[in-house]
């Protein structure tokens, strides 16, 4: 099969991959005939959703399937056939020849052993030398990922670090021996942000440093085009469109890869432009289709999609483009214009993001967001819910030595919810977005301030107080798996509130499950089912229905879609719009993904340890910006446009500890505009410094005055 | 905790059916006359309220001085410190016996999750498990001392044969062995099976598919890393099992009429002999929670994140 060979000499090259997990008399199908290959200092990124098979791919690579797995096909490397050598050899090449990143670098890290230990430990099980050398060698590659004062801190152990740091630890073990293929697997799926941006820079440098070949895995299409040469695109198991970084993100032509790009929310589309959904899901693990495994999702599919297997082929144009799809011909003569779709609405397919299938005739991108231009002070929907001062602060962990100091989660946020409307609540992880979220529910009791429903403090510590919170405020939360009752059938977790606070019958009850089922679209058969039986989008809309079972005012969802896939976080995302357009909920999402919140929120509020810095419309705050954080997280957010490589430094360092959060402002000692004297000493108010726009900072007139400063001489940490 | 504890140790056997009277005076409670029954009830502090019998127990237990036993009239700390070595060389042999066997196991069968081995010893373990102590003792008793006549089946020492030396250390050890056996073998499950569960879990954790990931040898992943983790919480079960130790093993003494703190609280329950009972119980109470806080203690110098 002629896929797209890389430029270089080829490292590793893989042919016709296929792994089948066997387990109590059912196959699994991970990989259905994958070929990937990639070439001494490139980046070859392999994009994909959960289920695709990227990641089982790599460790059938490495030898680190499980043994119930069955591989076939070739895996070379540098020549050498992977998949015929026997565990001795393969272990010789694991470390040495190539290293991993695995995604969480807490789990990842052996927390009872020091950081030092773990990197020499691999330096020593491919070469004979003594501990102490072993030992000065990590203390070195400590130095190289970045890792202020690497003496010291290389006989810390795990827990000692941050999220960022122990990702940069991973990075020093994987280069321990010099491998000639770094294998990274989500590497940055469980960082923030700005963190992120700062290991996306570390891994492109050590590769040109070094000159070795990146894998990287990744679902995140903003975090590919900025650093990938090639990319791999991967669906059910099978490779479907493979090629140039900058062909495949200007004119993908597989219906899948296209209907990714169109599907995630991105910073540079049209504010609240809809998002693109891409129905269904994927075809089952268990099952061996005979077509091409997107035809039953594909807007294009025709008779011989479903009977034969599409196989990965260049295109006309050259330029070591392949895609794996039967329309491939006509699709790539049309990238770009609207296409004759053969089901469903017609296609508007190109760059405006505007097609959504429940409303085929959508209006013009520019008339679509659900908040038009700023509202007129006059026309301000009433409050629902008003924060004033509220404080959250635990007790910390002290010794007989020391007092315990608060641990100041939540420091003083005046915030009010708006009727029908969406505030995005946006930060750093520790900012305090949750604990915010958890006491407005009055699940964590405020040490400061109130919360005040409809102009009604509600006392949550007393039973009927907190009853008529519940009617008022409901929560969806990230994980839909983790928040149901495994034991409970569908629509018992939806019934659940209702049997709860007595409302009707056990039947008036199942009927409103049903009916509740219905508003989310899903099925109401589907309340028979249990949760573990519906995939991860559908758990999500249960989660959701629940939520509305009591016909709430305020609907706060912590990070609703970032345990979804792209394709079906695009769906939970305009099904949350679209509920709220209907039932005129107000909600309070929570995410760390700028996009996201930008794609939902009519207002947005950015959050540093514990305090909001930045609070205004959406246009203002995404547009316009004024507090140097707020451009910070902005400038982090990888644009899905590998043309636009060039972004701002990433704001250096991690955010400072709650438990004794920098004097003035809380966000000097990052800030690239930091003025001694003034920032380091007097807390700036969050001051309405243009209408309906609230900043927290000394200094944003004149750095909205100033041209762009130049970032390097952001402080580091 | 500990004043808890204590107090229950005073309630309980009171609680219990029966008097010590019977005991104290040698002739059943029915044939005593009204007045040798309130004589004696005085003589034993028994006719006192309960609050101040309550009061008084606390004052002995500050000065240590438990007084003495009903039955036999000597001091209570003489007769428990002649108990304890006998107990504790049974209990902490055992201890380490089935610690080191029961680790060793565990671990090997969770990295052979489902293979032959794994299955098997599971099964037997669980059947160890449900074994009675006495019923195990006994079958050892009739196989090893009366059908083959190898070790000896009762006591801690040849009574009356008064050896010195490496002859008594040898006496000792042939005393010891069959109880040291039966408890050791019956004492494998509860470590074995934690061991396993918590290596099953450690080897399912991302920082294994790291090492792996190193290219270190299996051998180097299974001890540097799963059994280093996995003891964790295996330290835990075998300090608290310490705590018991003290309190000796009530049926395995008394199967093998083994002069431990065991058989003296099996003697004291029968007879109703209060102060003997109070005292066994506060050791077993008072080494347990000691054996909790070495746990506390020790368990921040294996794991680095509960350092403060």
């Amino acid at each position: 099969m002629a896929a797209s060979a890389p430029a270089g000499a080829e490292l590793l090259a893989i042919r016709d991959l296929r792994v089948t997990f066997r387990a109590a008399g059912r196959d699994v199908h991970a990989v259905r005939g994958a070929d990937l290959s990639v070439a001494e200092g490139e980046t070859l990124a392999v994009v994909g959703e959960s289920g695709s098979g990227k990641s089982v791919t790599m460790m059938a690579a490495l030898g680190l399937l499980p043994e119930n797995a069955e591989v076939s096909g070739s895996i070379r490397l540098r020549g050498r056939e992977l998949l015929a050598m026997d565990e001795r050899a393969l272990r010789s090449v694991r470390g040495a020849e190539i290293g991993v990143i695995f995604q969480d670098p807490m789990s990842s890290l052996n927390p009872v052993h020091t950081v030092s230990r773990q990197i020499a430990e691999a330096i020593r099980a491919h070469a004979d030398v003594s501990r102490g050398a072993a030992h000065a060698r990590s203390v070195e590659l400590l130095g190289e990922v970045g890792i202020p004062d690497p003496r010291t801190r290389a006989d810390d152990y795990p827990h000692q670090f941050s999220g960022g740091m122990r990702q940069r630890v991973m990075i020093a073990m994987a280069l321990a021996c010099g491998p000639r293929v770094l294998v990274a697997d989500e590497p940055t799926t469980a960082l923030d942000v700005t963190v992120q941006a700062q290991i996306v820079d570390l891994v492109d440098r050590i590769r040109r440093d070094r000159g070795m070949a990146v894998i990287w895995i990744s679902h995140d299409l903003g975090v590919v085009a900025q650093l990938a040469d090639r990319v791999t695109v991967m669906y059910a198991g099978r490779v479907v469109e493979q090629g140039p970084c900058a062909d495949l993100f200007d004119a993908a032509v597989h219906p899948y890869t296209a209907g990714l790009l169109r599907a995630m929310p991105r910073l540079d589309a049209p504010a609240g432009s809809p998002l693109e959904v891409i129905p269904g899901s994927l075809p089952d693990p268990e099952t061996q289709p005979e077509g091409c495994v997107f035809a039953p999702r594909c807007d294009h599919a025709h008779d011989p999609c479903a009977a034969a297997r599409p196989a990965l082929l260049p295109l006309a144009a050259g330029g070591g483009h392949a895609v794996a799809c039967h329309r491939s011909g006509e699709l790539s003569a049309v990238v770009g214009r609207p296409l004759p779709a053969r089901v469903g609405p017609t296609l508007r397919a190109g760059t405006d993001n505007v097609r959504s299938h429940d409303a085929p005739a959508a209006a013009p991108p520019a008339a679509a967001p659900p908040a038009a231009a700023p509202a007129p002070a006059a026309a301000t929907p009433p409050v629902v819910v008003a924060l004033e001062e509220l404080r959250v602060h635990y007790r910390g962990r002290g010794s007989w030595r020391r007092a315990a100091a608060p641990v100041r989660a939540v420091d003083g946020v005046t915030l009010d919810l708006e009727h029908g409307r969406t505030l995005g609540l946006v930060g750093e992880s520790g900012s305090g977005k949750s604990t915010l979220a958890r006491a407005l529910l009055g699940l964590e009791q405020p040490s400061g301030g109130t919360v005040a429903f409809g102009g009604r403090v509600l006392d949550s510590m007393s039973a009927a107080g907190l009853r008529d919170l519940r009617r008022t405020a409901q929560m969806v939360f990230q994980d839909p798996a983790a928040s149901m009752n495994p034991a409970l059938r569908v629509e018992d977790v939806v019934g659940e509130p209702l049997r709860i606070n007595r409302r009707g019958s056990a039947a008036e009850q199942r009927a409103r499950a049903a009916e509740l089922l219905e508003v989310v679209e899903l099925p109401r058969e589907l309340g028979r089912r249990y949760p573990h039986q519906l995939s991860g989008g559908q758990r999500q809309r249960v989660a959701i229905a629940r939520g509305l079972a009591l016909d709430p005012q305020v609907l706060v969802c912590d990070e609703p879609v970032s345990a979804l896939d792209v394709s079906v976080q695009a769906q939970i995302i305009t099904l949350l719009s679209r509920l709220q357009a209907e039932l005129g909920l107000s909600l309070l999402v929570i995410s760390h993904d700028l996009a996201v919140i930008r794609t939902i929120a009519h207002r947005v509020a950015v959050m540093y340890l514990g305090r909001i810095v930045e609070l205004g419309g959406r246009d203002d705050v995404f547009g316009r910006p004024r507090h140097p954080y707020t451009r910070g997280l902005l400038d982090a957010v990888p644009v899905p446009d590998p043309h636009r490589r060039s972004r701002p430094a990433p704001l250096a360092g991690d955010p400072p500890s709650p438990v004794a959060p920098p004097p003035g402002c809380r966000f000097h000692e990052r800030c690239a505009f930091a003025r001694p004297g003034l920032c380091d000493t007097t807390p700036p108010p969050l001051e309405e410094q243009r209408p309906g726009h609230w900043t927290a900072c000394h200094l944003a007139d004149e750095i909205a005055a100033s041209s762009a400063p130049d970032p390097a001489h952001a402080a580091t940490g | 905790m500990l004043v808890v504890a204590v107090s229950l140790n005073f309630a309980l056997p009171r609680l219990m059916p029966g008097s010590p009277l019977a005991l104290i005076a040698g002739v059943e409670v029915g044939e005593m006359t009204a007045e040798e029954r309130a004589a004696v009830t005085a003589d034993a502090g028994l006719d006192r309220p309960l609050v101040v019998q309550y009061l008084s127990y606390w004052k002995s237990i500050l000065t240590l001085d438990f007084g003495y036993s009903f039955r036999q009239g000597t001091p209570i700390e003489e007769l428990v410190l002649d108990r304890v070595p006998w107990t504790l060389l049974l209990t902490l042999t055992a201890l380490v016996v089935s610690g080191v066997i029961g680790i060793a196991l565990g671990a090997f069968a969770a990295w052979r999750r489902g293979g032959k081995w794994d299955v098997s010893s599971l099964a037997v373990m669980i059947a160890l498990e449900s074994t009675p102590q006495f019923w195990l003792g006994m079958l050892f008793i009739a196989l090893f001392s009366v059908s083959l006549g190898w070790l000896p089946s009762f006591g801690a020492t040849t009574a009356g044969a008064d050896l010195t030396g490496l002859a008594w250390l040898a006496d000792v050890a042939e005393h010891a062995v069959l109880p040291v056996l039966t408890l050791s073998i019956l004492s494998i499950p509860a470590v074995y099976l934690s061991m396993r569960y918590s290596t099953l879990s450690v080897l399912g954790e991302d920082y294994i598919r790291t090492a792996q990931a190193k290219g270190l040898r299996p051998r180097t992943v299974m001890l540097h890393h799963v059994v280093r983790t996995a003891l964790l919480p295996v330290t835990t079960v075998l300090a608290l099992r310490l705590g018991w130790a003290f309190g000796g093993t009530v049926v395995i003494e008394t199967v093998f009429s083994y002069p431990g703190l065991g058989r003296l609280m099996y003697d004291a329950v029968s007879a109703r002999d209060y102060p003997v009972m109070q005292a066994t119980f506060l050791v077993f109470t008072i080494a347990v929670l000691l054996a909790n806080l070495l746990a506390d203690s020790l368990y921040p110098r294996l794991d680095p994140r509960v350092r403060v």
